[in-house]
Order: C-alpha cells, then structure tokens, then sequence
C-alpha cells in the first residue's frame, strides 16, 4: 500500500468530527442573531405603540381655544412609560428586567417647540413623544456562541401629535 | 519494481475504499444536510408569521383604541392584515379586552396562532406564536 494513500485514509472522518460542531455553532450563532432581531423589530413595535398612546395628552382646552396643538408634558411623559411598560410586558421571558424597571430607565423627552429632536436627530414639526430605551435580554443561544447570554438592546423611537 | 496494480484489480488497495465517499455522501446528505437546510426554511416560515401577527395585532390595537370596543371594524381590520400577510383567518384566535374600555382606559389586542413546524428526520413540534399591543382607547361611551 503506497504511502499517500495510507495518510488519506480516515481524512472524511476527520472532516466530519471537526467541522460538525463548527457547523453546528454556526448555526446556532445565526439562530441567536435572528433572535435578537427579531426582538429588536418587536421592542420597536412596542415603542411605537408608547409613544403614540402618549400623543393623546393633548392640551384639549388650549385647542379648543384657537391655541396650536401641544402637548401636556408631565401626562404625556408618564402615559409613554406606563404603556412602554404595559406593552414590554407582552414580549415573554427573554427580557432580563422587569418592564416597569425597563420603562422608568427609558428616556423620554415631550418635545412642544419646532426644532430638532435630541433623541431621534430629525427635525420636529409637530409636539412629539420620543423615547429611547435600553432593553437587556436573554438570549440562550448567545451564551452558545461565546457572545454572553444577556445583551442590552437601546431602542430609539417617536410620534407626533397631528391635528 | 512490482508493476501497478490494475484499477479496481483484486490487487488494487484502493478497492476496499472504493465507494466509501458515495456511501458517506448518502448517509450525510439526507440526514444532516436536508434537515439543516429544510430548518432554515422552517424557521424562515416561523418568523414571517410572527412578523404578520406582530402587524396584525398592532393595526388591531390602533383601531380598537379609535373605538374604544371590541367591534367588527377591529376584527376585519385585523383580519385584513393577516390575509396581506398569507394567514388564514380563520386559523387565528383574536382576543380583544375589554369588551368595552372608556377614554383613558388600556385596551389589550391579542392574536394567536398555532403553527406546526416539522423537519424531516428530526421531528414535528406545535409552535405557538402570537402577538398582543395594550393601547389607550380614545372614546367616551
């Protein structure tokens, strides 16, 4: 039996020990990330939800003198953080905290005056509700992939009051 | 010098080897490769869903925060959405509470689905997914 032969043998087996748990990891690195996306767009929607749940603290009684719209801030401010906590609350067991916890961190800035928005950097026309809020989740998979199984997701979002 | 032994002669060392690449390429290709490869288009599907029920139930949420009830014109507005998206209807639980929420009062919009995710040699499982948005209804009743 030639040499060249003998040392190729086996070669398969070796491929396949060594490359299934790489695979394997690859897999589950990209399952981990699709996850923590998906959050992301989730967190996102619930945000949203805050924010434009917070735009009903209209100043009624100023509009309905013939005043421009604007916002009531302390009432627009805590309607963001009750229904940011309300609707993180929906989003299961891979939040790290809890969503009153989460929600009383948020950021939140009621915005009256036209100008640019400090959180979101574009330019308000409108009175609008902004919130940034940082999420700490727990993503099993992660901790797989070497990554930690608890990642912080900052999330940054806003709506405005059109009449 | 020994002369070469003819390909795939008696003689031939290799003979025993011979196939053995084929016969690995069989076993490996439907047990581990198919159920990979089928498992990224299954968890694909799960997340379309996901996303639709996301959509779904946040249009639900909005329009149930206009009426301040749970009435048909929230239950065809969501229905819409998830026909847009590829769902049944008819498959998808929607729950809206309460029946009715005065101005200033949270209402809840929950959808939820039962969906099947099954991989070839490795198994089927009932995946249960839904999506739910708590908003503020805007009327008086």
């Amino acid at each position: 039996m030639s040499g060249r032969r003998q040392r190729e043998r086996g070669q398969v087996a070796v491929y396949a020990i060594l490359l299934f748990p790489v695979l394997m990891l690859v897999l589950a690195l990209v399952l981990a990330v699709g996850s923590l996306e998906a959050l992301r767009t989730r967190i996102r929607a619930e945000l949203d939800m805050a924010a434009l749940t917070a735009t009903q603290a209209l100043d009624v009684t100023a509009l309905t003198t013939g005043h421009p719209p604007r916002l009531i801030e302390p009432e627009a401010e805590a309607l963001a953080r009750e229904y940011l906590a309300r609707n993180l609350a929906t989003t299961g067991d891979v939040l790290a905290a809890s969503a009153a916890d989460i929600a009383s961190g948020a950021e939140v800035v009621i915005t009256n005056e036209p100008g640019v928005d400090p959180l979101t950097g574009t330019p308000d026309t409108a009175p609008t509700v902004s919130i940034r809020v940082a999420v700490p989740a727990r993503i099993p998979l992660l901790g797989l992939a070497g990554l930690g199984p608890t990642v912080t997701l900052t999330v940054t979002g806003s709506s405005a009051a059109r009449t | 010098m020994m002369p070469a032994p003819r390909l795939g002669s008696r003689h031939d060392p290799r003979r025993g080897q011979r196939g053995v690449a084929a016969v690995e390429a069989v076993l490996v290709v439907p047990l581990v490769l198919v159920p990979v490869l089928l498992s990224v288009v299954v968890f694909g599907r799960l997340e379309h869903t996901r996303l639709v029920l996301d959509a779904a139930a946040a249009a639900g949420a909005r329009q149930a925060a206009v009426v301040g009830a749970d009435t048909a014109a929230v239950r065809t507005r969501i229905d819409e959405e998830l026909r847009d998206g590829g769902l049944d209807p008819t498959s998808v639980r929607v729950t809206i509470e309460p029946a009715i929420a005065d101005w200033g009062d949270p209402i809840r919009v929950r959808v939820e689905v039962g969906e099947q995710a099954s991989i070839p040699f490795i198994g089927s499982w009932a995946v249960p997914l839904s999506a739910e948005f708590v908003t503020r209804s805007e009327v008086t009743h």
